[in-house]
């Protein structure tokens, strides 16, 4: 096989890697219109509680630290087993100087945590900050350690 | 000479000047006089909200939207089809941003809203303008609706300064042809027939001084007159003379201001009125006693069309116009309810939350906007389970309160407590200060201790007759169950479910009452001094609110949350004052709340609850307590279910004894409550680390196996030391086989 042929090959599989792709957008998309018409029965109130997310990320974004934080708890009364939700509000607490109202949200987001490695990950940095930020700094290197033990790298 | 002339001058100056501040504070202080304003949650529209197209409706009339064919204005609606609303909303200034008029098409199920469209670009949530649910008014209660003078008709003022003062625009406070045209009409009656006075001098009469007529108190009228009018606009001081101007009366309140007056006699807004109602208005002025259109119609009716005449005399009526406004009748609408707090069981809590933080001179006079997480819809479905229960007992003179919370954020949903003897309205908020025992309620705290100190609830209780030595009497104590019978050896969980009081007290004495007391202290409730036995059967007393708060934590994965009935507080502009976020402190470990609470759903399942299921599915999960105290005394009953925790009293005031129980009087309006609010089932899914689900037999064995075998949780330890069983489905097939 010379050069040109190898290339040729190259430029091939790469469009056919490129048709994948797209053409999985594209019936991503599809779904998600699809579901969009219905309303999930499992969770009727979940295209809100996105919207409310998005608004409460926009909200601290802006630093406006209140605001997010009433969005956040409003989308925590539509689903209260969120455990995002509890991320999001224990890093607004974080960033308002209150770690230990930090570290008790985050805590009680552990309990909405249970198969999600990435949630349960954030959650325990978040404890292992608040802990550190309130001196508690035996209580921080435990928290990071489960957080090590969930995500070794 | 001199001397005196300049001590005379002097006084007079010094005078002048304490009159000067004392009509310019005063004037500033009423000018913007406004009692606090408390806000019910705002209604919140999205795909997926669990309303019915009869709940938005509702809301809707109680906002005072209008159903009409065309909703070009806001707060206007349209119901193009028995399922869809076409609704404009108004725009409103909340705590954290304003919100524009819009309108959306909303399309319902039975149950909910299943599309809402809007000419809004990104309206996933829409949010309605909230409800005004009362306001902190002073002891000398007034009200006014503050109204700005844009938004008066200029016939109206036309109409108000032809009738009262012609001269408004010329003089500078007081018109010396109007004293004397005054003063001629009295010597011609030989008594004080008439006043003379522009209407600066009836604001400063209005907001300084007693009606009684004197001539240094005319004096003195006349001055502060002269001074509003050099410190101030015409424009403001007609501004705050509409909005202070008297008019008579309602029941125990003061009415001032046209913008209330309106509301009051024709149940709209100022900017709607017809003429021959600006007429009235106007012409009451002269007397509103005397002049009151519901007490002499004749004599009124006559005010009006004298005044309807001066408009027509002065051009500010066609001929038309005025034939016809001379034909109407009054039409004031007697039975507008002007209620001073449509919800005054919420306010009082909002009242007691808020008094901490800010004077009363603030809540009743600066004009605050308290935006509170009062649910008119839950309220109303509470409301009418509670009063509906006492209402159709009217021989039993029953008193009742309600409470319902946000199980994840705490927020108190509804709050009630007024109601009185046979669903009378009283007073007394009994929620927040009726202190009664609350007998079996108790228990459940009981339990989280004994799971505290190392019992599960497959643990062994002993119900057995007991006869315990009391300090102050010879006679032991010698406490029974509710049903007179002992059950001798039994599971926790079982003794909790069916409330049994000798196993609770054999296990109250285990613990020791101190380390109940203790787990009392932890969820937030000043415990009693003593350590009586008896407090074990829940002679410890509790307001309906405390008893909320002691269980949200059992509810809340063990957090305690500070119940609050506020979101924000701002300035009468808008700006925010305070906000109140939630907070949450872990007072119980996750493997105990997760066990206690799976265990109250034992108490609505096989226990003293089972009554509910009744009237829900079996697949419907909620956590319960029952209790009743002695003679019936009190009824309790307290729910969590996945997005609330209720707490439910009926009682005696006379603490008198009753007929009920907590199943048949409190459980009652619980589940006729759940009917009308469809509550979400309790999500037990997540079980914590360390526990495994097992089943409990009547006699105590544990059976650990596959997942279908049971739902009571139980520590891993004792799950490895308990009988196993062999969950595989297919055993008898193979053994058929013999596999």
């Amino acid at each position: 096989m010379d050069k040109k042929d190898s290339k040729t090959i190259t430029r091939l599989l790469l469009t056919l890697i490129l048709t994948a792709i797209s053409s999985s957008c594209v019936t991503g998309n599809m779904q998600y219109s699809m579901e969009a018409q219905e309303i999930p029965a499992e969770n009727p109130e979940s295209e809100a509680v996105d919207d409310l997310i998005l608004q409460g990320s926009n909200l601290v974004d802006e630093g406006r630290y209140i605001e997010a934080s009433q969005v956040f708890e409003q989308a925590m009364q539509l689903n209260p087993r969120n455990g995002q939700l509890y991320f999001y509000l224990a890093g607004i607490r974080l960033k308002q100087g209150r770690p230990i109202q930090a570290e008790q949200t985050a805590k009680r987001g552990l309990r909405f945590g249970q198969g999600d490695r990435d949630l349960l990950f954030k959650l325990w940095v978040i404890i292992a900050v608040s802990r550190e930020r309130s001196g508690d700094l035996s209580g921080s290197e435990a928290a990071r350690a489960k957080a090590s033990a969930i995500k070794p790298h | 000479m001199v001397g005196i002339t300049l001590i005379l001058v002097i006084s007079v100056t010094w005078y002048l000047k304490g009159l000067e501040s004392t009509v310019t504070d005063r004037f500033e202080k009423r000018r913007f006089s406004i009692p606090s304003s408390v806000f019910a949650r705002s209604l919140q529209l999205f795909r997926g909200q669990k309303i019915t197209i009869n709940q938005l409706l509702r809301e809707l009339k109680e906002l005072g939207y209008r159903h009409q064919e065309s909703t070009k204005h806001p707060g206007t609606y349209h119901r193009p089809s028995p399922r869809s609303i076409t609704l404009h909303t108004r725009g409103f200034q909340f705590w954290d941003k304003k919100t524009k008029p819009q309108v959306i098409q909303l399309t319902f199920n039975h149950q909910s809203i299943t599309r809402l469209d809007s000419q809004e670009a990104n309206s996933v949530i829409v949010r309605l303008d909230p409800l005004k649910i009362g306001g902190m008014y002073p002891d000398k209660i007034e009200d006014r609706l503050l109204i700005g003078i844009e938004s008066v008709p200029e016939r109206l003022v036309e109409t108000l300064l032809l009738v009262e003062d012609r001269q408004f625009h010329e003089h500078r406070g007081v018109s010396f042809a109007g004293i004397g045209r005054a003063f001629l009409e009295n010597i011609k009656a030989g008594r004080i027939v008439q006043g003379g006075s522009t209407l600066t001098q009836q604001l400063v009469k209005n907001l300084f001084l007693y009606p009684e007529q004197t001539l240094g108190r005319k004096i003195k009228e006349v001055l502060m007159a002269g001074i509003l009018e050099y410190h101030y606009s015409k424009r403001e001081i007609l501004e705050t003379y509409l909005n202070q101007v008297y008019f008579g009366q309602n029941g125990r309140r003061a009415l001032h201001g046209f913008g209330l007056a309106s509301v009051r006699f024709f149940d709209k807004s100022i900017e709607d009125l017809e003429p021959q109602e600006m007429a009235l208005l106007v012409g009451m002025l002269k007397g509103p006693a005397y002049f009151d259109p519901f007490r002499h119609q004749k004599r009124t009716l006559k005010r009006r069309n004298l005044v309807l005449g001066l408009m027509r005399a002065q051009n500010l009526l066609t001929e038309k116009e005025w034939l016809l406004a001379r034909q109407k009748p009054l039409g004031t609408k007697k039975k507008v309810r002007l209620q001073l707090q449509q919800y005054p069981d919420y306010i009082d809590l909002v009242h007691q939350q808020i008094k901490e933080f800010y004077p009363e001179d603030v809540l009743e006079q600066e004009g605050l906007r308290i935006f509170t997480n009062m649910d008119p819809l839950t309220h109303h479905n509470a409301s009418r389970s509670l009063l509906g229960f006492i209402r159709d007992r009217p021989q039993a003179q029953l008193s009742g309160a309600m409470i319902v919370l946000d199980r994840s954020a705490g927020t108190i949903k509804t709050l009630i407590g007024r109601v009185g003897p046979g669903g009378s309205v009283s007073s007394f908020n009994r929620a927040l200060s009726a202190r009664r025992p609350i007998g079996s309620l108790l228990k459940p705290v009981i339990y989280l201790t004994a799971l505290e100190k190392g019992f599960h609830l497959g643990s062994d209780t002993f119900d057995e007759p007991m006869s315990i030595p009391q300090k102050h009497t010879d006679s032991p104590w010698e406490p029974q169950n509710f049903d007179g019978q002992s059950h001798g050896k039994v599971p926790l969980v079982h003794a909790l479910a069916n409330s049994y009081n000798l196993a609770t007290i054999w296990l109250g004495q285990e613990l020791g009452i101190p380390s109940i007391k203790e787990t009392i202290t932890r969820l937030g409730i000043q415990p009693p001094d003593h350590n009586y036995p008896s407090m074990l059967l829940g002679t410890i007393e509790m307001s309906p609110l405390d008893v909320a708060s002691m269980y949200h934590p059992i509810s809340a994965e063990g957090f305690r949350i500070p119940l609050r009935s506020i979101q924000a507080i701002t300035t009468a502009e808008g700006a925010l004052i305070q906000d109140f976020p939630i907070e949450m402190n872990q007072v119980i470990h996750e493997k105990n709340q997760y066990q206690i609470l799976t265990a109250m759903t034992q108490t609505m399942n096989h226990g003293t609850g089972k009554s509910f299921y009744q009237w829900a599915p079996k697949s419907f999960r909620i956590a319960g307590k029952t209790g009743t105290t002695q003679d019936g005394r009190d009824s309790w009953f307290t729910g969590i279910t996945e997005d609330a925790v209720s707490v439910v009293w009926i009682g005696r005031d006379n603490n008198a004894p009753t007929s009920l129980t907590g199943a048949t009087g409190a459980l009652r309006v619980f589940t006729n409550f759940h009917i009308h609010q469809k509550l979400k089932s309790l999500n037990l899914a997540n079980i914590p680390e360390g526990l495994v689900l097992s089943s409990i037999d009547e006699s105590g064995e544990i059976r650990v196996g596959c997942s279908t075998q049971g739902n009571i949780p139980i520590p891993k330890e004792v799950a490895a030391t308990s009988a196993h069983t062999d969950c595989d489905r297919w055993q008898w097939i193979k053994k058929i086989l013999k596999l």
